[in-house]
C-alpha cells in the first residue's frame, strides 16, 4: 500500500516508513523524501532512521501498524542528525524496551535521559534477527563522521542514510538545498517512477546535499560501495533522502556519474 | 562515561555584548570530533548578544546543559525582555533547547539555514541562504545587525556570525581546539579541530584555508567563539589562530 498513511511493505520483511516534507520552487511544490525502514524478524525487529519530528505521529502510527501487536527492539539512527534521530525520544517512550544501537557517540549530548539504552556498535557488528540478519556498514557516503550504514540479509537490502539521494525535478538555482521530487512520487520504487532520474538530477541532490562532495573525487569510495554489493547480495537500496531503489545497477552507474559531475564542475568554477 | 559538569553555572562574557553562555562535557572517545587519545573537559556555547530592545540567541546549547541554558538565560534576560534565535546550523548541539527556552522566553523569530530540516519553535522561523563563500548584513532586531557569513569551511550549510559592535566573530564548529585558559594557547594543534572534516584529506583545501585568512584579516575580529572547545580573545591572537588554522588547512589538503 502506498497511501502516505501506512508503512508500505516493500519486500519480505521490510517496510518503508515515513513522509515528505514541501517546500516550493520553480512556481511548483517540491518533497523531499524522510524516510525510515522496519525490518521484521522471526526473533526482533530494528528500526532504521527516525524519520523527522515533523512527522513523528505519522511514524508511530506506521510503526503500530506495521508491527501489528510486536515489539520494535532496535532503532538504529544512521547518524544524529534530526531527520535521522529527532524522533528517538517519541519512539523510546512508546517502546521502553528498544535499544539503540549504532556509533553512538555524542547522543549522551542529545538525549542525556536516554544514555543508559544506547548500545555501540562497530562496521562489522551483526544483529541476528531470527531468520535474517542486520550487519553495521562503513559509511562510504556520509556527512558526520559518525555515520554507519547497514544490510538486512533478509530481503537483500543495503540501508545508506544520505548516500544515494536524488531528485526527480531539479528546483531552481536559488531553491532548497536537499534532495527532492514532485508530488505524486511519493514513496514509489525508483522503477516505478515515470523515467529514471538521471544524472543531472542525482547530480543536483548530491552537489547541494553534500557539500563536500565539490571538493573531492569519491571513485574509491564507490568502489568501497562495489566491494559491498559484491560480498552481500543487494536488491534493494534504501536511502534515507530518495526513492527507494529497486535497480541497484542502473543507480549505482547514476549516482557515480552524478558525484563525478559535480566534482568537475566545481572544478572548473 | 561522559557528565555534565555541575560548574559554569554563570555566562562568561566574550567580547562586549556578547556573552557565552552552556556546559562543558569530558571531551573523549565518546565525542565523534574528539582527537586520538584525547581525555579533558571542554565547553559547549551558546552566545547570547544583548541588544538596547532585545537579545538575540545564537544557538541553544546542547540538551545535556538544558537547565544551565536557561539559568543563564534568566540571568541575562530582563523580565519579558524579546528574544530572537539564530542557528548557525540546524544540528542537534544547536537546536534541541529551542522548546525548553521557548517555556520561560518569548521568542520572536528563528533564523537557520540549510534545506529540509526546518528548527520546531511556536515562533516564526526564517530560513536564510548565503551562497558558501559570501555574506550578508542581516538586521536581526532592532538594534542588533549581525553579519551572516557562510563560509567554505563546513560540512553542512553553516553560518558563521560576526557583531560588528563588538567585534565578536562566532563560527559553530570552526576553531574549536583552543587550549584551555592556563595552558600556552600556541600548543593546540589546529589538527585537533579537524575530526569532524576528514574530507579535507581528499580535497584541494586552499579556497578554503583562503577564505578563513580573509573572514578573519577583512573584520576587526576581537573574539572568536566556537560552537565547542575555548575561544579566542584579542585581535592579535584571532588573526594568529585564523592563520594557524588557515596553514593546517593546507597541510592537511590533497592539492
Amino acid at each position: 500500500m502506498n497511501d502516505h498513511v501506512n508503512a508500505r511493505h516493500v519486500a519480505n520483511g521490510v517496510y518503508w516508513l515515513g513522509g515528505c516534507l514541501s517546500a516550493f520552487s520553480q512556481g511548483g511544490e517540491v518533497h523531499y523524501h524522510v524516510s525510515s525502514y522496519l525490518v521484521v524478524g522471526s526473533r526482533a525487529s530494528i528500526l532504521v532512521d527516525t524519520g523527522d519530528p515533523a512527522h513523528v505521529g505519522r511514524v508511530l502510527a506506521q510503526l503500530d501498524g506495521a508491527l501489528a501487536g510486536r515489539s520494535l527492539d532496535y532503532i538504529f539512527p544512521t547518524h544524529p542528525e534530526i531527520p535521522h534521530a529527532g524522533n528517538l525520544p517519541a519512539l523510546l517512550q512508546r517502546y521502553p524496551e528498544a535499544r539503540v544501537v549504532g556509533d553512538t557517540r555524542d547522543y549522551f549530548m542529545h538525549f542525556p535521559a536516554f544514555a543508559d539504552r544506547f548500545d555501540a556498535k562497530r562496521p562489522g557488528d551483526v544483529i541476528d534477527l531470527g531468520g535474517r540478519t542486520f550487519t553495521f556498514l562503513p559509511a562510504h557516503i556520509r556527512d558526520l563522521e559518525n555515520t554507519l550504514w547497514g544490510h538486512d540479509d533478509g530481503a537483500g537490502m543495503l540501508f545508506v542514510s544520505d548516500g544515494f539521494s536524488f531528485i526527480h525535478e531539479t528546483p531552481d538555482p536559488d531553491g532548497e538545498d536537499e534532495p527532492a521530487h514532485r508530488p505524486g512520487q511519493c514513496r514509489l520504487l525508483s522503477g516505478e517512477m515515470p523515467v529514471p532520474p538521471s544524472v543531472e538530477q542525482a547530480a543536483y541532490g548530491t552537489g547541494r546535499a553534500l557539500y563536500w562532495t565539490k571538493f573531492v573525487d569519491v571513485s574509491s569510495a564507490f568502489q568501497a560501495i562495489e566491494d559491498v554489493l559484491d560480498r552481500l547480495p543487494t536488491t534493494f537500496i534504501g536511502p534515507a533522502h530518495g526513492n527507494l531503489i529497486d535497480d541497484v545497477d542502473g543507480m549505482l552507474r547514476t549516482s557515480l556519474a552524478a558525484h563525478r559531475r559535480v566534482y568537475e564542475d566545481a572544478k572548473c568554477g | 562515561m561522559n557528565t555534565s559538569t555541575p560548574a559554569l553555572p554563570r555566562h562568561a562574557t566574550l567580547a562586549g555584548r556578547v556573552h557565552r553562555l552552556g556546559g562543558e562535557i569530558l571531551l573523549d572517545e565518546g565525542t565523534s570530533w574528539c582527537p586520538p587519545g584525547v581525555r579533558r573537559r571542554e565547553p559547549v556555547s551558546a552566545y547570547l548578544i544583548k541588544g538596547d530592545y532585545g537579545s538575540v540567541l545564537v544557538d541553544t546549547g546542547v540538551r545535556l546543559h538544558e537547565a544551565e541554558i536557561l539559568a543563564q538565560l534568566d540571568e541575562l534576560l530582563d523580565s519579558n525582555e524579546p528574544l530572537s534565535i539564530v542557528l548557525t546550523r540546524t544540528e542537534m548541539e544547536c537546536c534541541l533547547n529551542i522548546p525548553a527556552i521557548e517555556e520561560h522566553h518569548r521568542i520572536d523569530a528563528v533564523w537557520y539555514t540549510g534545506g529540509i530540516t526546518v528548527p520546531r519553535s511556536s515562533a516564526p522561523v526564517q530560513r536564510i541562504s548565503v551562497e558558501p563563500g559570501t555574506w550578508r548584513e542581516v538586521e536581526v532586531r532592532e538594534g542588533v545587525t549581525l553579519q551572516f557569513i557562510s563560509p567554505l569551511l563546513r560540512l553542512l550549510p553553516t553560518l558563521w556570525v560576526f557583531d560588528p559592535v563588538s567585534g565578536a566573530l562566532l563560527t559553530s564548529d570552526a576553531f574549536t581546539h583552543l587550549a584551555p585558559p592556563g595552558e600556552d594557547s600556541a600548543s593546540a594543534d589546529p589538527k585537533d579541530g579537524l575530526r569532524k572534516f576528514r574530507w579535507f584529506g581528499d580535497a584541494d583545501t586552499r579556497s578554503i584555508a583562503s577564505d578563513v585568512r580573509q573572514i578573519v584579516r577583512e573584520r576587526s575580529v576581537s573574539a572568536i567563539g566556537p560552537g565547542y572547545g575555548w575561544p579566542v580573545i584579542g585581535t592579535e591572537a584571532c588573526r594568529q589562530q585564523a592563520d594557524r588554522l588557515a596553514a593546517c588547512l593546507e597541510e592537511v589538503g590533497a592539492q
